[in-house]
């Protein structure tokens, strides 16, 4: 539980400092970019994910 | 405080634990995990440090990043942009490796490391020039850092003074000698960071020829040693090779294939490229020396391993001292990450020191000489121990009587170089051994030279080196060699370079040079004794001194490897601590054959195996469903029965984890190729095409020296 918890501290504050570098970002598209591949990897991170949590073994 | 330093994603993955300032340990991941210049997560040299310092990860103060990562996506995204529609192949390759990873290094370090502490990141060329300043005995120096690029910056020049290492000047991607040299190394058939080293030993075979070419068409040097380069010639920003067709239009010919011999075309190439190299190295240090007014050096940077350029920038003495990471290249980044953080964070003084806080680079693993009896015992071969003072005299009279000896004691190098603990060693005075090493020991290319060990005091006797020169970064000339008059008749020699005309053949090099290392007194008495008794008996206090190691292996490590190696090379004899192993062909085949006896290398069969399973049943859920519903069904009953072992089974969770992960990966490979094709031809395409950034500022004839782009910043973000 405290590994778990500690790592997704660490996401939160690696996508807290990512959300803060698109916001400092000038050049309005590659904010969007960005946004987009995150889109994109979210979803692909669910299907990665998915293989190793213990809680979503139901969907296999 | 305790400051953990982190390298890696890209090669030579490192860690390094500073305590107080205080190097405790360093390592590269791939003397570990035996994968050479592994870029993984350096979990096993992390692991180590910790062990070193008697720490938990829970009592580390901080850990230091080498690198912005955020910037470097940034550049990254900027690169496809301007060079769109080109690129589409290394997008899809590039991204989901930084989406999946490379962005979320706080989440990484927690997860696999378990540390609690804050992560700070620090600019890529700051810890190459905190690597250099932190550990140099200087209290004030100017700094060059040279690499193929870390943010955005390639080449950075530095004014360090106390606790403070301050940027003045920098050259930015895609002007990259680094980058350049690697191009140069990729087109003569070598692998990029990796083969650098052996273009700069195949420059002495060639002629200058492309010189004039280079200059006039691919880099423009100016005369303060700021460059830039023809984008027109290099690929790399938006493939995966380094020089574009018309790089070779222009030399006539295309990239050498790897693997093959070099000719006449790359050693004249190896040769020009390393000429322009000294060149801009030169006219740097001078401009630095110009601008910071201060009378030391430091270098740092994958070309600061350029012992050549290095050895001609100490002989025409721009700077009073010079002072250069061993560990130059982004292993070494790992230290200066934590340099740099223990100089913003502790503020500490800094004093002029008799010598550096490197520690001869010793600064890896050691093992007890119980270890070391137990690896020789499992290996079942015959051995003796021998009290220090008999072992000199054996190995002495051994290297004496033309045996190639391994030589492993105390602790393992960090850095690229072997300096005296995870050695080969054999007599440079034999006219056959550069033959002989390079073929039967090392497995290597037989135009490669070795390098020589000799005793500080006595190095004037064989050398003309204007500086000592510890951790063999420096090229000085063999006293009385004369070089060879026409070198490129022995490039593929199968002979060896038996011609050269000197004392001590098999460290001279076709041109007369040679690699120094010096060996002050007290520094590694083991191997100054050893040096010591070898001059008793011969004259000579001059060893052949290579890594330990054959080709495409990383240095050796633990005894167990030592073994290994000793049993597939030539090796005659071979030293572990105090026992002097010898083996018959018979013995050594056996031990050869015998399973490596940790538990992580047997875990690495078993998860390269799951991998595959688990890749190919991926793969097959995939093209079941789009192919063969029922072949689909079936796969997945296969996954879903995985996953059931799992729960049912505690045993397995780790072999199942490890297939199920490899199984989801592979889909979202599957996945992602078409995906990211697509966002890359309705975002990037035209975003590019129309807004894409694609002009350059110029600066006729000036200095191409710009002021830093981000002379501060946030360490405790990585952007």
């Amino acid at each position: 539980m405290r590994r778990m918890l500690r790592r997704w501290r660490a996401r939160a504050a690696d996508a807290t400092s990512l959300l803060g570098f698109l916001a400092k970002r000038r050049s309005l598209w590659l904010a969007l970019l960005v946004a987009l591949l995150l889109l994109l990897t979210g979803a692909l991170y669910v299907v990665q994910t998915a293989a190793v949590a213990p809680y979503v073994y139901p969907l296999f | 405080m305790k400051i953990l330093g982190l390298s890696a994603h890209y090669h030579d993955a490192a860690a390094a634990l500073l305590v107080d300032g205080h190097i405790v340990a360093a390592a590269q991941e791939e003397r570990f995990s035996r994968t050479k210049h592994d870029a993984g997560f350096p979990l096993q040299a992390a692991q180590f440090c910790l062990q070193r310092g008697g720490l938990r990860a829970d009592q580390l103060d901080a850990v230091a990043w080498y690198e912005k990562p955020f910037q470097k996506f940034d550049r990254l995204l900027s690169g496809f942009l301007q060079e769109a529609p080109r690129g589409m192949g290394r997008f899809i390759q590039a991204v989901p490796l930084w989406l999946g990873a490379r962005l979320w290094v706080r989440s990484e370090i927690a997860d696999l490391l378990e540390a609690e502490c804050p992560v700070y990141f620090l600019q890529h060329h700051e810890s190459h020039a905190a690597s250099a300043y932190g550990p140099s005995p200087f209290e004030e120096a100017a700094v060059l850092t040279l690499d193929g690029v870390g943010e955005w910056t390639t080449n950075g020049l530095w004014e360090a003074r106390g606790c403070e290492v301050c940027p003045i000047a920098e050259l930015q991607y895609p002007d990259s000698l680094g980058l350049l040299y690697s191009a140069c190394t990729a087109w003569c058939g070598f692998r990029v960071n990796d083969g650098e080293y052996k273009l700069m030993g195949l420059a002495p075979y060639g002629e200058p020829r492309f010189v004039q070419t280079l200059l006039d068409e691919v880099i423009d040097v100016r005369s303060d040693g700021s460059y830039r380069l023809n984008p027109e010639y290099f690929a790399y920003r938006y493939q995966e090779r380094m020089t574009s067709p018309a790089f070779d239009r222009l030399f006539g010919s295309a990239a050498h294939p790897p693997g093959q011999l070099p000719t006449k075309l790359q050693a004249d190439m190896a040769r020009s490229i390393q000429a322009i190299t000294e060149d801009v190295v030169l006219k740097q240090a001078r401009h630095a020396r110009k601008q910071t007014a201060m009378r030391s050096l430091c270098m740092a940077g994958g070309v600061a391993l350029n012992c050549v350029a290095n050895g001609r920038l100490a002989r025409e003495a721009v700077f009073d001292q010079l002072w250069i990471q061993p560990a130059a290249g982004d292993a070494g980044g790992a230290l200066g990450a934590a340099f740099a953080l223990h100089f913003r964070l502790e503020r500490p003084t800094r004093e002029l020191r008799d010598h550096d806080a490197q520690q001869g680079s010793l600064l890896g693993p050691e093992f007890s000489e119980q270890e070391m009896e137990e690896a020789i015992h499992r290996a079942g071969l015959t051995y003796r121990r021998l009290e220090p003072e008999q072992l000199t005299e054996q190995v002495a009279a051994s290297i004496a009587a033309g045996n190639v000896v391994g030589w492993f004691q105390g602790r393992m190098e960090f850095g690229p170089r072997a300096l005296g603990n995870r050695s080969i060693l054999a007599d440079p005075r034999d006219p056959d051994m550069q033959s002989r090493v390079n073929r039967a020991v090392k497995f290597r290319e037989g135009f490669r030279p070795f390098a020589p060990m000799v005793l500080q005091d006595r190095v004037s006797k064989h050398f003309l080196l204007p500086c000592p020169s510890p951790y063999m970064l420096l090229t000085g000339s063999v006293i009385g060699a004369e070089p060879l008059p026409d070198p490129l008749a022995e490039l593929n020699e199968a002979r060896g370079l038996r011609k050269i005309r000197s004392a001590l053949p098999a460290i001279t090099h076709v041109d007369a040079s040679a690699r120094v290392q010096t060996v002050a007194a007290g520094s590694n008495p083991r191997i100054e004794a050893l040096l010591d008794r070898f001059e008793q008996k011969t004259g000579c206090p001059v060893l052949l001194n290579t890594s330990f190691n054959v080709k495409d292996e990383p240095i050796v490590c633990s005894p167990w490897e030592a073994i290994q190696c000793f049993c597939r090379a030539r090796i005659e004899e071979l030293v572990i601590g105090p026992f002097v192993v010898t083996a018959t062909d018979e013995d050594k085949k056996r031990v050869i054959a015998l399973p490596a006896p940790t538990a992580a290398a047997q875990r690495a069969w078993g998860k390269a195996l799951l991998e595959i399973v688990g890749g190919a049943v991926g793969f097959g859920i995939a093209t079941g469903f789009l192919h063969s519903p029922r072949l689909g069904w079936g796969l997945l009953a296969i996954a879903a029965t995985m996953a059931t072992l799992r729960v049912i089974l505690p045993s397995a969770r780790g072999a199942v984890d490890r297939a199920l992960a490899a199984i989801g990966k592979a889909l979202s490979m599957i996945l992602a190729v078409p995906a990211l094709a697509f966002v890359f031809v309705a975002v990037i395409v035209p975003w590019g095409v129309l807004w894409g950034d694609r002009k350059r500022t110029d600066a006729e004839g000036g200095s191409l020296w710009r002021k830093p782009a981000q002379p501060t910043h946030d360490p405790k973000q990585p952007h």
